[in-house]
């Protein structure tokens, strides 16, 4: 009995020393692979950076906005945007972004989907932000394999398929080629702008760049059919409690995204492709134009 | 307790180690004490029934042999048995409609959330086998209420089996249980397979599959083709993953259960199947009810076993659940069983030209589809939701891949395919086999940290899989 229990603790120690370097080689591969995290990792080594456009939000924006197009196009600038980001994080992500950085961006688009979301002030910062945050107090929680356990299954995904293995990361915009086409069918509903104008952390962006004296543009990403409503694409003025007000643009009206073709343009449930992001883009480009043209 | 948790398997090891420390005279009380707390820690109420049914089936047990009213005695012990059963298990389905009847409001169903009947089905198969087993001769009544007891409620396979027969489990009750080292690593060997079954493979399939049954209405046909083609592996690494965990929590305390599972997909017919998948449940149901009922119509000669088929297989259908589909699943299995007993010969004169590989995996593969066809009885609540399940697999609208590559996460698919590729190793290639296992256990200088980075990895995935435990399926039964 001795001689197992003794072997038993031997065996303890294998494991622990072993769950330590397997958490350490985890971090270390989602680091370099996971294109979340190299975004992040990327935004966080900028040599003085002079982005005059950037981007914040979730998946969505994380794949829709082409910024290789938009810097071609004379508008320098990097996609911020992290798959899973609420909007406190993406307010961590911008107010980080200044305190590290001297120039300030010009505008800031921000993409939102309400309909994907079922509050605006989920109070959750994602993982990658969080652990990479200056003031970050690490705990048992924050080991690796657990922490960033969905990356995992992504990079097998990777492993495993062509499709997902050809993504780039570009300018902080992730490029897919890969299709699966939208089957969903349209649905008559509106635009709930009540989701944002009580949004807490809707407003605080939208202060925050007010004060900082940054040109907010706020998106409601296109998405699946089934999403889209029928409220018109805007200019729309909305208004917050804290008492600022932003423009947003209702990019989700069927109006708007019938540009998009269901088996070219989507990489699947709302977000869009490489094909589909530069649609998008050019629309935001001239957007962008007739916005410097008022200025 | 959840048998699928980190708290579970350390109370089992703890307890492994102050099993063997204390004097042997007590273990056999100690184990019956860790079941009954087990028990008791699903509901309270169920203990005192629990020790009150073990009470009456050992006393019953003890009369028997020396009973001047045998048959009587005999008949009423079952009727006991099969009567707690019905009242607790089934009288939504058998007793209350008739309350209805005569408008009363009178629930007898209502007494199963008094006493909350978990593992029911499996202690009265187990109750009730042992009083044939007395009344047959075929063994001795057991003096020892603590053993009986503890035949009765033994906690790991107290919830869902292997349904224990007595002249197994009893013997080894008596014998005095040394520290075997080998005993103890090899328990917990098997219960580790277990819970990387349960957990990393079965458990991350669920949410498609328990999702999808929940709302058949508006599943399209591909998730439902994927469905139909996922459960039998679904059920199999759950149910498989959790009879591990039993077998090697019991292996632990020097205590053997039965078999329940031996690479059912590699059957190459029904008949052989059922030897294959949950093997104690058959093997009891093929042992008191086939064998009894075909000797008892002898006379009607190759009917005689057509018909206990039949009863066999209904009964064991009825055993799953309450439902009209669940004995449809046991006609399904009779239908089949009868179906291959009466066309052996033509199916041998059609057959035989065939390569053997190709006859092997063509059986193999048509009694995957028909258990997994069945299978669709069993998952679904009644027999309208099967017809919603059918129906709804001829309108395919996304494809199949995709389905399968969204729905179910990789991790799970790999391993399961990792397991399979064993199975048919030992099956089919046993040389191989027998190269791997040497390599495995001793074939080369580093197969100790081999096999030590394996375990530990193993643990590390169950950590990270197993933040949310789900119950296992056959728990309800």
């Amino acid at each position: 009995m001795k001689k197992f229990l003794f072997k038993s603790l031997k065996f303890t120690v294998f494991a622990t020393v072993f769950f330590v370097l397997l958490n350490l080689l985890y971090f270390g591969i989602v680091v370099k692979r996971d294109h979340g995290f190299r975004n992040r990792m990327e935004s966080l080594k900028f040599d003085n950076p002079d982005f005059e456009v950037l981007v914040l939000g979730a998946s969505t924006s994380f794949d829709a906005f082409d910024t290789e197009l938009l810097t071609a196009n004379g508008y320098k600038s990097y996609n911020l945007a992290i798959a899973g980001s609420s909007v406190k994080t993406s307010l961590i992500q911008l107010r980080e972004y200044l305190d590290m950085y001297s120039t300030k961006p010009k505008y800031v688009l921000f993409g939102l989907n309400a309909p994907m979301v079922t509050t605006f002030d989920d109070e959750y910062v994602i993982p990658e932000i969080e652990v990479t945050m200056a003031d970050h107090k690490y705990c048992l929680n924050d080991v690796p394999i657990l922490k960033f356990k969905w990356m995992g299954f992504e990079l097998l995904k990777r492993f495993a398929s062509e499709t997902h293995r050809e993504a780039r990361l570009v300018l902080g915009q992730l490029k897919f080629q890969r299709n699966i086409p939208d089957y969903t069918s349209c649905v008559e509903q509106e635009l709930e702008f009540n989701e944002y104008e009580s949004s807490f952390w809707v407003g605080e962006v939208v202060k925050f760049c007010e004060d900082n004296d940054i040109e907010l543009i706020i998106i409601e990403m296109p998405g699946y059919k089934e999403t889209q409503n029928i409220t018109e694409t805007g200019l729309h003025k909305i208004s917050f409690s804290n008492r600022y007000t932003a423009d947003l643009y209702n990019y989700n009206s069927q109006e708007f995204s019938s540009m998009f073709i269901s088996d070219e343009d989507w990489v699947g449930n709302s977000h869009l492709n490489e094909f589909g992001a530069i649609k998008f883009t050019n629309e935001i480009i001239r957007l962008l134009k007739e916005m410097d043209d008022q200025l | 307790m959840n048998t699928i948790s980190a708290e579970f398997a350390i109370s089992a090891i703890a307890a492994a180690i102050i099993y063997y420390l204390i004097n042997p005279r007590y273990r056999v009380g100690f184990l019956a004490v860790l079941s009954c707390a087990f028990i008791a820690s699903f509901n309270y109420l169920l203990l005192p029934y629990i020790i009150v049914y073990s009470l009456i089936n050992y006393y019953i047990g003890l009369k028997l042999p020396d009973s001047k009213n045998k048959k009587l005695l005999y008949r009423a012990a079952i009727a006991f048995n099969i009567l707690q059963l019905v009242i607790l298990q089934y009288s939504s389905f058998a007793i209350d409609p008739f309350f209805q009847i005569i408008n009363s409001s009178f629930h007898v169903s209502k007494l199963s959330e008094i006493i909350v009947p978990i593992g029911i089905s499996y202690f009265t198969l187990q109750g009730i086998g042992y009083i044939i087993n007395i009344k047959m001769g075929w063994e001795k009544p057991e003096r020892n209420f603590l053993d009986f007891l503890l035949y009765i409620s033994f906690f790991p396979k107290f919830l869902s089996g292997p349904v224990e027969r007595s002249n197994h489990f009893l013997p080894q009750l008596k014998e005095n249980q040394e520290f075997n080292e080998s005993e103890v690593t090899i328990g917990l060997r098997i219960a580790l397979v277990g819970f990387l079954k349960k957990i990393a493979i079965a458990n991350q399939m669920s949410p498609f599959v328990l999702d999808t049954f929940s709302d058949l209405g508006s599943a399209d046909g591909s998730s439902l083709w994927i469905l139909m083609l996922l459960l039998p592996i679904y059920l199999y690494f759950d149910f498989s993953g959790y009879t591990d965990i039993a077998i090697g929590f019991a292996r632990m305390f020097g205590i053997k259960l039965l078999p329940n599972f031996n690479r059912p997909f590699f059957a190459e017919n029904v008949s052989t199947f059922w030897k294959r998948f949950h093997i104690s449940l058959a093997a009891w149901f093929g042992d008191y009810i086939f064998r009894q009922t075909v000797f008892r119509r002898r006379k009607w000669g190759v009917y005689a076993s057509m018909y206990a088929v039949f009863i066999t297989w209904m009964l064991f259908g009825i055993w799953h659940g309450a439902g009209w589909n669940f004995m449809v699943l046991g006609l399904l299995q009779a239908l089949a069983i009868n179906y291959e007993f009466f066309t052996r010969k033509t199916r041998y004169r059609l057959f035989s030209k065939w390569p053997k590989f190709l006859r092997l995996w063509f059986g193999r593969i048509v009694v995957y589809l028909f258990y997994g066809v069945s299978l669709v009885f069993f998952f679904s609540s009644d027999l309208q939701s099967v017809f919603t399940f059918f129906s709804g697999m001829s309108t395919v609208e996304y494809s199949i891949i995709d389905v399968l590559w969204r729905q179910i996460p990789m991790s799970a698919m790999v391993l399961a395919a990792l397991f399979f590729i064993l199975e048919l190793f030992e099956e089919d290639y046993n040389g191989f086999f027998e190269k791997l296992k040497n390599f495995w256990w001793d074939g080369w200088k580093g197969s100790r940290f081999f096999r030590w980075s394996i375990y530990s990895f193993i643990l590390a995935m169950l950590f990270v899989l197993g933040n949310k435990a789900e119950q296992f399926i056959y728990a309800q039964f």
